[in-house]
């Protein structure tokens, strides 16, 4: 061991890189294309959100920030605020709902647990257009047309059955014993769902969470036959009306399209630094 | 402080039964070991008595008063998890406070109690730590802190030391002990060790299957097991079981058993009519109960081949073989044959252990006072089979 000289960290680096092949520079020409294809539409969005004569091309801008000005009027702001506000509550629903669900098919003996999981999987792959019809009849019905509050929990019912399936699976991993313990300590079962049972599922509820945001945030369709208050009207349906019959407006288009996209790009930085370690089971159990 | 009862119980998960018609009394302030392999219903009826799970028929009574349908958390009972079961997300501090807030306890109420419990747990410094910051032992300690918190009716303890080290694991065992005896808390300890089983125990029940075996003091259950199988489960090493036949000698029955003959003290033989010349036996004896012959021996002797030879400090374990059995002998520590050598090895008549070779239950009884055993031993247990 004494004679052996060890070669200095940065030399061994070095030796790591093996020349370059044929089969590693395909390898390269692949994933940039592939890269190259996921940048472009972003390219033109951040591009033509800065552009006087934008285009559906990608091209130099003309710099102005009148696609910013025309966005953040009073109308448009309204619309971001009730996106954010469907979309909230949305997810607030779904989560509260999905949470105790998920812990019940989890941890109590519910009969033909997994056919109903694989049933409620089925469910979330429906497309939610063809319910949009019968839908729409029930709420003229029930009178709720019109009403952000109903949407809201249609659009919640829509985005549960997976968040059920994500928690579900969050929760399975939470060792029993923990909430054993918290039951022979005189627990009553708010306390251990609220005190043991979701700390410890926190980054699967913050994973849920976000689902059910950025489904709800995205959701064009819903909003827009469920409600059609013009002080109701969500962002997708402004970026709609971006587009006239005489002349498509790309840069209001571009500029809405990057601020619409903030929330979400917020979100999960937040998130991430919400879930990050903090509450992983470590010294839980050996 | 409180005496436990399981009257008749069974648990069955599906159709297979976990524990089989258990009927266990515990006293005020006892400190009772469950014990047997993995699998054997010991942590099943522990985990009936806390109430996490029910039992399917049957009573289960803490101090007379039947629980079979109280929830955990009114049955007064504090638990130590064999996973310790510590909140990951709270402080060692929030760990312990977490049962006095369950239960409705004001901080200023509860919280020199907490810190006293963690100065007795030597926790003092690492109250503000998450358990991930904690060693193996000291996240043992909370747990076993969160449990002392209070004076519960009852402590049940699930393999408390298994996850521990040998050293500490034997430190902590003493420990356990002694917070027992001062807190005269009746206690209900499961383990998979015997050695556990035999140190801690004021008593120990031995499980298989989810059938009680024995219950008895610890001297009790290693000198006069029911069952082969409570014979092999306490003592170290293992006990030799070799099987042998029944003899009619000159002095009475004897056992042939590798190549010898013992002859049994007719006091203590609980032998049926039907126990006749020939019957098999299983034989056990006492790697303990196995000297090197002297010559001026009280028993008959015979020839081991030496296959290992364990020198242990204060003695020698020397494995063998003797025709096709496998035994095992405890010899004084400075008795050390070389290995391939047969050394000549004495039977004590007095310590021979006979089973029934089919349901494995003892048909020689080895209470020095007491007359022979059950009637019928040998035919009840042969109609079990």
């Amino acid at each position: 061991m004494t004679t052996h000289v060890t070669a200095p960290p940065h030399a061994e680096r070095r030796q790591d890189r093996s020349p370059l092949t044929a089969g590693k520079a395909g390898r390269g020409l692949v994933l940039a294309v592939i890269g190259v294809a996921f940048l472009l539409p972003f390219c033109w969005i951040v591009f033509a959100a800065f552009d006087s004569q934008a285009s559906f091309a990608i091209q130099w801008p003309h710099p102005t920030l009148q696609n910013f000005a025309d966005v953040f009027s009073a109308d448009n702001r309204l619309a971001l605020w009730n996106s954010a506000y469907l979309s909230l509550l949305s997810t607030l629903i779904a989560t509260v709902a999905a949470y105790l669900a998920a812990y019940v098919i989890s941890r109590k003996q519910v009969p033909y647990t997994s056919a109903m999981m694989f049933a409620i999987l089925f469910l979330s792959g429906l497309p939610i257009n063809i319910l949009v019809v019968p839908l729409f009849q029930m709420y003229t019905k029930l009178g709720w047309l019109s009403s952000m509050n109903a949407t809201a929990a249609f659009l919640a019912v829509t985005s549960m059955p997976f968040m059920i399936w994500m928690l579900k699976n969050s929760i399975d991993d939470i060792p029993k014993d923990l909430e054993e313990a918290a039951w022979i300590e005189g627990s009553s079962l708010p306390r251990v769902l609220l005190r043991v049972v979701l700390p410890m599922s926190l980054p699967g509820i913050c994973a849920a969470a976000i689902y059910g945001f950025v489904t709800t945030w995205g959701n064009f369709l819903v909003p827009m036959v469920l409600d059609s208050d013009p002080a109701h009207q969500t962002a997708p349906v402004v970026v709609y009306g971006f587009i006239g019959a005489a002349a498509v407006r790309w840069g209001n288009i571009a500029a809405y399209s990057l601020v619409y996209s903030l929330p979400v790009l917020v979100l999960y930085f937040v998130m991430g630094r919400i879930t990050r370690g903090n509450y992983a089971t470590g010294g839980a159990v050996k | 402080m409180a005496s436990v009862d399981f009257d008749h119980v069974w648990k069955y998960f599906g159709d297979i039964a976990s524990v089989s018609d258990l009927s266990l009394h515990i006293e005020d302030g006892e400190f009772m070991v469950l014990v047997g392999p993995s699998g054997c219903g010991k942590t099943t009826t522990l985990r009936m008595l806390a109430g996490l799970e029910r039992a399917s028929h049957g009573e289960i009574r803490i101090d007379g008063e039947v629980v079979n349908s109280l929830r955990p958390g009114k049955r007064d009972i504090a638990m130590v998890f064999q996973s310790y079961a510590l909140f990951p997300h709270m402080s060692v501090y929030e760990n312990l406070a977490f049962g006095p807030r369950s239960r409705g306890e004001r901080k200023k109420t509860f919280d020199s109690a907490v810190r006293k419990v963690a100065e007795t747990m030597g926790l003092t410094e690492h109250l503000g730590r998450r358990p991930a910051a904690l060693s193996g032992g000291q996240r043992q300690r909370v747990a076993l802190a969160r449990a002392l918190l209070r004076t519960p009716r009852l402590f049940l303890m699930d393999e408390p030391l298994s996850n521990l080290d040998a050293a500490l694991r034997l430190q902590m065992r003493v420990e356990i002990a002694k917070l027992q005896r001062e807190l005269g808390v009746t206690t209900v300890y499961v383990t998979h060790d015997q050695v556990e089983a035999m140190t801690m125990g004021h008593r120990i029940a031995i499980m298989k299957d989810g059938v009680l075996q024995q219950v008895g003091v610890p001297e009790e259950v290693y000198n006069n097991p029911a069952t082969s199988f409570v014979a092999a489960s306490i003592g170290t090493p293992r006990i030799n079981l070799v099987d042998g036949a029944l003899r009619t000698g000159d002095s009475g029955t004897e056992v042939e058993v590798l190549g010898v003959r013992v002859a049994l003290p007719v006091e203590r033989t609980a032998l049926q009519p039907n126990d006749t010349d020939g019957s098999e036996v299983r034989v056990g004896l006492r790697p303990a109960d196995l000297q090197p012959a002297t010559g001026s021996d009280r028993g008959p002797v015979f020839g081991l081949i030496v296959d290992a030879v364990e020198p242990m400090g204060p003695e020698t374990y020397v494995t063998g073989h003797c025709g096709a059995h496998l035994i095992t002998a405890r010899f004084p520590a400075d008795h050390k044959p070389a290995v391939l050598s047969t050394v000549q090895v004495s039977i004590d008549p007095t310590k021979v252990y006979l089973f029934s070779p089919g349901s494995g239950r003892s048909i020689l009884d080895r209470s020095r006072t007491g007359g022979p055993i059950a009637a019928n031993q040998l035919s009840v247990s042969s109609t079990h089979n």
